[in-house]
Order: structure tokens, then sequence, then C-alpha cells
């Protein structure tokens, strides 16, 4: 029997996900709290990670979010400038680049705010994620709270890593 | 109905009408331009619709420019004679209507391109600085919120269900992820938030360090759809 690969990821064997469920897919939206919580009434999916399901959908990649999943998460909303995609769980390296195009272009005005900003002292927008990359036999996970532009450099570093293991 | 073909055409026509309206400041006649370019938007979108889902999303567009043009006049009335950072309640004032006509534009700006649009866009940008200038960066209020459920506005059914994106046109309307159900946690004190509009002004503290402000506007660009409110419902 198929197993997860990644130690935390088997926390959603809790709440009624196996392997073979998510197997089809390529990458998968989790909700942001998955590890912290016991109660599945409690599971909240971050709302840019719908977006981000959604248009990943849009481009033709094997996407699954908590519905497609039957977990029924609540929808946390945070009225800030800042995106919070929660964990997305990348598992076929073939889909990278149109992840990091779909991210790039989500975050894009973050990136253009900073840019114009004339002052240094102002704060910039900050995306946080939680990135988990399947390999042969282990899952690598990438926590990222900080700017979108220097995500976008890590994101263009994991594509071209990608490219070349190809 | 007017002809979609003539309706197209006469957007442009009519924003050139406004804006060299604008120049003079005949602010009323202005007023007038824009009020009954947006009526005619509404007319349309509320009622049979074109053919083409192209010529809906003009229309819309359109709407949402004229009545960011609007917002533009009574900003232009309200900081004549440069006083205005003297007065609270006007400053509270053009702060909000600054933030909703910004929001407009940056929606309209990819599809609408005209050398007069972006000096009126330059103009929002120096206000903004005059505000930076006046009252620094700001704080803000931003709540956190838990949503049970929530629907896509196009097809109504859960919003990680459907392909609908939020805030993307579709045939003359703006999908949006409408809230049921919905509980707040906790209100943060940002500098960088979502909606400005939600600023903690230093007039609106106590001495007791408790202020008052607004925390979620419901602001949407095309609240222009909605019927005008007659003059004693105000």
């Amino acid at each position: 029997m198929a197993q997860f690969k990644d130690i935390e990821l088997t926390s959603i064997l809790r709440f009624g996900l196996t392997y073979d469920k998510i197997s089809p897919f390529d990458i998968i939206c989790l909700p942001e709290n998955l590890v912290g919580v016991t109660n599945p009434s409690e599971l909240y999916d971050a709302s840019d990670a719908i977006t981000l399901s959604k248009l990943l959908k849009a481009e033709g990649v094997k996407c699954a979010n908590s519905f497609d999943l039957n977990l029924e998460a609540l929808v946390f909303e945070r009225r800030s400038k800042e995106k919070w995609f929660g964990i997305v769980y990348i598992r076929n390296n073939v889909v990278i680049p149109v992840f990091v195009s779909v991210i790039a272009t989500l975050i894009a005005n973050e990136i253009t705010e900073s840019s114009k900003s004339k002052d240094p002292t102002q704060p910039v927008p900050q995306v946080h994620i939680e990135l988990k990359l399947e390999k042969i036999n282990s899952v690598t996970t990438l926590k990222y709270d900080g700017d979108a532009q220097t995500l976008i450099s890590i994101l263009k570093t994991l594509e071209a890593d990608t490219v070349s293991t190809e | 109905m007017i002809s979609q073909e003539k309706f197209i055409n006469d957007c442009a026509a009519k924003f050139e009408e406004w804006f060299n309206n604008f120049k003079l400041r005949e602010y009323d006649k202005c007023n007038r331009i824009a009020r009954t370019h947006i009526d005619t938007c509404r007319i349309i979108l509320k009622g049979e619709k074109w053919n083409s889902e192209e010529a809906n999303n003009i229309t819309y567009i359109s709407g949402v420019l004229f009545s960011g043009l609007n917002e533009f006049v009574r900003i232009a009335e309200l900081t004549r004679g440069g006083t205005w950072p003297m007065d609270n309640k006007r400053t509270e004032e053009i702060w909000k209507l600054m933030w909703n006509s910004l929001e407009r534009f940056e929606f309209c700006s990819p599809y609408f391109v005209a050398q007069q649009f972006d000096s009126i866009k330059e103009r929002l940008e120096e206000l903004r600085e005059d505000f930076v200038t006046n009252f620094g960066h700001g704080f803000y209020a931003s709540p956190e919120i838990l949503i049970k459920k929530e629907i896509c506005s196009i097809c109504g059914k859960d919003t990680r269900a459907c392909l609908h994106i939020g805030g993307n046109l579709y045939n003359g309307e703006m999908c949006y992820n409408v809230p049921k159900d919905i509980q707040m946690r906790t209100v943060s004190v940002v500098t960088v938030p979502r909606d400005p509009r939600c600023r903690i002004w230093p007039w609106n503290m106590k001495e007791d360090r408790t202020f008052q402000t607004a925390i979620i506007v419901l602001f949407t660009i095309d609240d222009w759809l909605d019927e005008p409110k007659l003059e004693h419902e105000n």
C-alpha cells in the first residue's frame, strides 16, 4: 500500500484521506492548518489558496483543493494586502513551471507595489506559503514568509532545477 | 435600446467630452455626462444585455470608468484651495473617494488607454503623496474572518467547486466570492492593509487610547449598478 512520504502529511489521514485518493492529482492545495488541528471542523483554507487552485485547474493542471478531497474546510480571509497560500503539495515536478507562472501572476501586484515604493522604510506586502515537493523517496518542505520578489527568485531556481533534472 | 456599435463608439467620445469640460472646471457638466453614461450602462446590463460578451464587458468597464470620473470631480471640488488637510472630515472624505477612484481606474487600466486618463491617474498618485506628506503612511484596521461557506456570485456553487475567478468579468458581470455565515476572529492594526479605507485617523483616537474606525467597508467597483437613491432616501 502506498504511503505518505512526509511525516506531517500523514496527519491528513486523520481526516479520512488516503494516498490513493490524492494520487490522481499533481498539485494539492491543502488547508493551511492541516497539521495543527485534530477536529476536521476546524480546518480552513486560506482564501488565496482557493484562487491558486482554480487558476492551476484553468491552466490544465490536475489540481485538487479541499472541496475535491471532500474536506469540509472553512475559508479564512485575512483582510490584509499579504498573500496566504496555505500548504501546497506538488507531487509531480513537471507542473512546476506552470505553478511558478501562476504564482507570479497572483503576486504581480505585490511586486509592482514594492518596486513603486519610494520609501524604503515602508513595509512591503508579504507572501506566505508552505511548499511540499515530492521526491523519489522523500518530501522536501519549503516554508516561506517574505517578500514576493524573493519568492519568485526562489521558485525560478526550483524551476531551473526541475528542467536540469529532466 | 441604443445600438451596440453606437454605444461603444460613444464611450471614447463621452470620455473626451468629459475631459474637455473637466479642464474648463465645468464640474456640473462633467457630472451630467458621467451620470447619463452610467445610467445607460446600468440599463443595458440590468436589462436584456447585448448578445456579445465583449460588448457587455465593455459596458461594465465604461460604467466603472465613469463612476471613477464622477468621484474624481468630487475630489477636485474638495481639494480646491489646498486647505483640505486642515479639515479632518474633508480629509477623510477625500481619502475614501481617492481609494474608490484608484480602485476603479486600476480595474479599467488594462482595457482603456488614453493620455488624458494617464494624467488623471497621475493626479491621483500626487494626491496619494500629499497624504503621505501630511499624515504619514498611517495605520489600518484589518480583520481576520472565518467563513463557513463561500458562494460564487456567477454560478452559485461553493467557490472551490467552480472555475470562476473572483475579480474577473463574465459577460458584463463581476465574479465575487459571497461569504455566508461569517465569524470575525480578530482585528489587527496593520501598515499594509487590503482596504486602505479602514485607516485609523489620529483625530479619531481618544485619550484612553481607544479609537473609532471602519473595519470593513462594503465598497464594490460596480456599486453604480444599484439603482440610484432618490434625494429623500439619502
